[in-house]
């Protein structure tokens, strides 16, 4: 909305221009503004055809109240929150997409206030709501702008000594198997140390978040694929598992819903493949840098950190047992919306057998395609209700 | 069948044994009981029937999924609202997940501030014991002019009668767990339909 009232107001602030137009080079001049404008407007349109898709929303009410809130509380009271489904595999962001085209108008300040993030999910998972939690890291890459959070990370990492000398050693090694320039081999190995510092960060923001259920929802998205594949700007699988456990302090209460699974996670996490050049190098960065970016993330999330409550989870899944749409307790407290995605994942899990193979049975459940978006719109009434 | 009053619903609706208790999923305000009856609100999906070159709704000829495709899903969400107009029918349903424990019955009613404006809420009023889902509304607009629905609003009341004892026979039939309206089902009595005709073509062929 915010991008139709930038344009709207132009168009008023151009409509006046020709009306109070002294003469008629005045009035020409203003015609062809309009002209630009409209040119300007077709440009948009056609690089934006998707954003037709808030005409026909991907995602049920309760995920987007859901959605919405966490980026309100994460991003800023002025996030305005697109999601799109695609035919693409994977989750991804994208940060006030039209800031380029607008500014080529010369006066982008009217919607300098919003952040407009668009979500990507693919198709396929868009009714698999114990996934949507992975939206909550796509959130996360407009926190770390919205903050700098990245570049903060950055620079403090690369204070440290051992790390700068470890940094010189591998450019030099990088520049010389690969044929690059010393300063195209450091920037390459920069690039993609900023990328595995966002994903991380990201990773840190989610987990604080969302507690145990973003290490479910990560782990359904990974188990299948090679989880010690490292991507140009996303650590390996593996290691992201062994910080998330690192963040939740290797939290042992959700053994008793899913205890294979749970051996599985901690034991794929305690093994260290070894790799060699500048991926050995950002292994050993990220691990270094692990506390600092919990610690960055703490402060910054804090205040809405989710912290399971087992009463809460059992009557949780008693209700969801019975086939109830979790939203209020017995004592007609509002559940929290994150224990209910929590408490869908650890009801679903033990239902399909609690080991590693439940994920996906769980992920797809057609029972809580039904219960848990519903469970997250009721919640989400409840507490605005007041 | 005795009537359930005040005392009577908030006890049950808080019954500490879930298979017990009255389930209201959610009751967002307490005074939502009144002196015998629990008020419902409106939830924010609905089911609107498309134009389509179809002739009609035939529950003896046409599958589900064909009655579904005429149906048009559509959410509404909270402080948003759907115009019904003049003589038009959609379904709806209660905002709150109900489920009536083996010993309750109910019945839903309009309210008759949204009767006053010519809104009818429900045909089939019933809700039998062990039913457990979001009631589907069958809402018509009887009025003159368009009546604007909002999600969230009390829009009916619910009555709760408690049986002489548990049945051992709960409803166990073709709307089971519904989380918003649920389009017609007669389809799936298409064998009574088809038993119609046969009984049809033995009265044609008696002798």
């Amino acid at each position: 909305m915010a991008l139709y009232s930038a344009i709207e107001s132009h168009v008023v602030t151009r409509r006046s221009d020709f009306s109070s137009a002294p003469d008629d080079p005045a009035k020409r001049g203003a015609i062809t503004e309009m002209r630009t404008l409209l040119t300007s407007a077709r440009k948009l349109q056609s690089v934006m055809a998707w954003i037709d898709a808030i005409s026909e929303p991907p995602l049920d009410l309760g995920t987007t109240y859901f959605v919405e809130l966490a980026a309100r509380r994460l991003v800023g009271s002025n996030a305005e929150l697109l999601a799109i489904s695609a035919e693409e595999a994977s989750y991804s962001t994208y940060r006030n997409p039209y800031e380029k085209v607008i500014a080529d108008w010369g006066d982008p300040t009217e919607i300098a206030g919003d952040t407009v993030i668009v979500l990507f999910l693919p198709r396929r998972e868009q009714r698999s709501g114990l996934l949507h939690p992975l939206l909550v890291h796509e959130l996360g890459h407009a926190v770390c702008q919205t903050h700098d959070l990245t570049s903060r990370a950055y620079s403090q990492a690369i204070k440290r000594k051992r790390l700068q000398s470890r940094f010189a050693t591998t450019a030099a090694a990088h520049a010389l198997a690969e044929g690059l320039l010393p300063q195209e081999a450091a920037l390459q190995i920069v690039n993609r140390m900023q990328g595995w510092l966002e994903e991380a960060l990201c990773d840190a923001i989610a987990t604080q978040y969302l507690g145990p259920t973003y290490l479910y929802s990560f782990v359904a998205e990974v188990a299948a694929g090679n989880v010690d594949r490292a991507g140009k700007k996303h650590p390996p699988p593996r290691q992201r598992i062994r910080m998330i456990l690192d963040h939740l302090g290797w939290a042992s209460t959700m053994k008793a819903a899913a205890n294979g699974l749970d051996d599985w996670v901690r034991a794929i996490s305690g093994e260290h493949p070894a790799y060699s050049g500048v991926e050995a190098f950002l292994v050993w960065t990220l691990d270094t840098v692990a506390k600092e970016v919990r610690r960055r993330v703490a402060s910054l999330v804090q205040p809405h950190t989710f912290s399971p409550d087992s009463g809460e989870l059992d009557e949780i899944k008693e209700l969801l047992a019975a086939g109830i749409p979790p939203a209020q307790r017995q004592s007609g407290e509002t559940i929290n919306s994150c224990a209910v995605i929590l408490g869908s994942w650890l009801f679903a899990l033990e239902a399909a057998g609690g080991d590693v193979s439940s994920i996906p049975v769980a992920a797809d459940s057609e029972e809580l395609a039904k219960l848990l978006p519903k469970g997250l719109e009721m919640t989400a009434l409840m507490s605005a209700w007041n | 069948m005795p009537q359930f009053h005040h005392e009577d619903l908030a006890n049950a609706v808080t019954d500490p044994i879930l298979e017990q208790r009255l389930v209201v999923m959610p009751l967002i305000d307490k005074g939502q009981i009144g002196p015998a009856s629990i008020d419902v609100r409106l939830g924010t999906e609905f089911r609107i029937l498309r134009r389509t070159d179809e002739a009609g709704l035939d529950p003896g000829g046409q599958d589900l999924p064909d009655v579904e495709r005429i149906q048009e899903h559509v959410s509404i969400p909270i402080g948003e609202c759907l115009w019904l107009h003049p003589g038009q029918f959609v379904l709806g349903s209660t905002l709150e997940y109900l489920r009536f424990p083996s010993h309750l019955s109910g019945y839903v009613v309009g309210r008759s501030s949204w009767g006053r404006v010519g809104l009818l809420i429900a045909t089939a009023i019933m809700v039998q014991p062990g039913f457990g889902g979001n009631l589907t509304l069958e809402l018509v607009n009887h009025g003159e002019g368009p009546i604007a629905l909002y999600p969230g609003s009390r829009i009916g009341q619910l009555t709760v009668h408690s049986l002489a004892g548990p049945t051992e026979h709960p409803y166990e039939g073709k709307y089971i767990g519904p989380t918003g309206p649920q389009v017609s089902r007669l389809t799936k009595e298409r064998a009574e339909i088809d038993h119609l005709k046969g009984v049809a073509e033995r009265l044609r062929t008696r002798t």
